[in-house]
């Protein structure tokens, strides 16, 4: 599970402001932090930016 | 704001996208897009190859064509059009959410809508009926007044414009 969620809400973020911030829909940002769609690069980068992090804090797994 | 191209406007329409396209969206309609085209592939092949064998062995090359012409036209309007209505819904595409405020005037809109492709079935279907009656008699004016042209009309345009507006009212989500 990444950590999109978590950062989200750190940030007092709705689904739909992220959305809105980045330009995509707040169903792509539901569907990104269940897991159910795995986004570009582009769009993982715009969603560091918006919440003020990096791509590893973001997406990164332990391997197990 | 960027203004919308046409090329666009009509991936938009033919996919039933609602709201930006966003690359969720654009990537599950190209993945739709890519399933409906090997779709229409193999069926195409499969019907010349049997319209061509029918030609072939009875020499009868209009029923052949019609066979041709009718199976592809049905199976892209009905198959490959279904599916893309059936996968749009299944990946939420054509979702329309609104806030619970607005949910009012998104049925209304929704209901408006469905009235205007209606009435555009309506005018296209009647003119139709009326030039289809013109080949087996009577001058196409003629048919523009008589009775019978308006039958189909009356029947068919009631139900589709009813069958979508529960489409299109399914369409919108209300934002939790």
């Amino acid at each position: 599970m990444n950590n999109v969620r978590k950062y989200r809400k750190q940030k007092n973020f709705s689904q739909l402001e992220l959305a809105k911030k980045i330009g995509v829909a707040r169903q792509t940002i539901n569907l990104i932090e269940n897991d159910k769609y795995n986004p570009t690069l582009e769009l993982c980068l715009r969603l560091a930016w918006a919440l003020d992090t990096d791509l590893n804090s973001l997406f990164w797994e332990e391997k197990e | 704001m960027m203004k919308e191209t046409i090329s666009a406007k009509i991936f938009k329409q033919f996919y039933n996208l609602s709201g930006p396209v966003d690359e969720y969206k654009r990537t599950q309609a190209h993945a739709i897009g890519n399933t409906v085209a090997i779709m229409l592939y193999w069926f195409n092949t499969v019907a010349v190859l049997i319209a061509t064998i029918i030609a072939l062995t009875t020499n009868d090359y209009l029923s052949a064509f019609m066979i041709l012409a009718s199976s592809i036209f049905i199976f892209t309007v009905f198959v490959a059009g279904s599916y893309v209505i059936y996968a749009g819904h299944k990946h939420h595409l054509a979702d329309q959410e609104v806030e619970p405020v607005d949910l009012h005037a998104a049925y209304r809109q929704a209901i408006l809508k469905s009235l205007k492709a209606g009435l555009v079935l309506g005018v296209i279907e009647y003119f139709l009926n009326a030039y289809l009656l013109s080949l087996h008699g009577a001058t196409f004016t003629t048919q523009l007044t008589n009775p019978i042209t308006l039958v189909p009309v009356v029947i068919y345009v009631p139900i589709f414009t009813i069958w979508m507006a529960i489409v299109y009212c399914r369409r919108i989500k209300k934002v939790k």
